[in-house]
């Protein structure tokens, strides 16, 4: 068989590491991927340099500032979710398939620690009664962070093994 | 399931990523295939028949089992 027809060395056969754990995404690079990953960034930046003007400006203690501060990932979130969705569409089925997979062990990861975190949550919170604040943090890092995660290393697994 | 497409491939000349921009699929997916670690989708086997003008059951054949074995060559 010709070199050049042969396969490809066991390193490069597969999707890239780097863009699977912080991106997200294959590093296919279609136009699809591109237009996540831009949309990405600017909705990222915008909650960054909102988080930082509210510590730079001491304006974080304010109810209504703290709401803005909530609801703003929350809003981005959403469009970042929708531009997930179109871009969920454009990868072929090997990739497709490790991301449904993902998915289903992020779904189920989440699941069980959500009833975990409830239940441990609140047999601490009998003793040392929880600061509503923290409360509201930890969808974000339950779901934002902690899921995203559990997906994330779930594509490198699973990318490896094909 | 087993296929032949590395050696079809070969036979073509085509790269794996040439192959797999004519199929609309990452090199990834073609290096799967290749390496029977994932089974393609119907479309997907039909549409690498369509590349090689051959049957999808020339290409991908079963070692044993429920599904017909590879067909013998004539």
């Amino acid at each position: 068989m010709p070199d050049h027809v042969d396969n490809p060395s066991p390193a490069r056969s597969h999707w890239s590491v780097s863009e699977m754990l912080l991106r997200c995404t294959f590093g296919t690079r279609t136009p699809a991927e591109r237009r996540l990953i831009l949309r990405g960034k600017i909705v990222g930046a915008l909650i960054l340099g909102w988080l930082l003007v509210g510590i730079i400006t001491h304006m974080h203690p304010k109810p209504l500032m703290g709401v803005i501060t909530l609801f703003l990932p929350a809003a981005f979130y959403t469009y970042y979710a929708l531009e997930k969705r179109k871009y969920f569409l454009s990868p072929d089925e090997l990739p497709r398939r490790i991301e449904l997979e993902g998915m289903a062990w992020a779904y189920s990861v989440g699941v069980l620690a959500t009833l975990w975190l409830g239940a441990i949550g609140y047999v601490v919170s009998l003793q040392w009664p929880l600061d509503p604040k923290l409360l509201a943090w930890v969808p974000f890092f339950l779901f934002g962070a902690f899921l995203a995660s559990v997906k994330g290393a779930y594509r490198y697994f699973a990318s490896r093994r094909y | 399931m087993r296929n032949d497409l590395r050696v079809l491939r070969a036979r073509h000349n085509l790269t794996q990523a040439e192959l797999a921009e004519r199929l609309g699929v990452t090199r990834q997916t073609i290096n799967a295939i290749e390496t029977e670690k994932y089974d393609p989708s119907l479309p997907l086997a039909f549409k690498i028949g369509a590349v090689f003008r051959l049957p999808v059951e020339e290409i991908f054949f079963a070692e044993n089992g429920s599904v017909p074995s590879r067909p013998s060559r004539t």
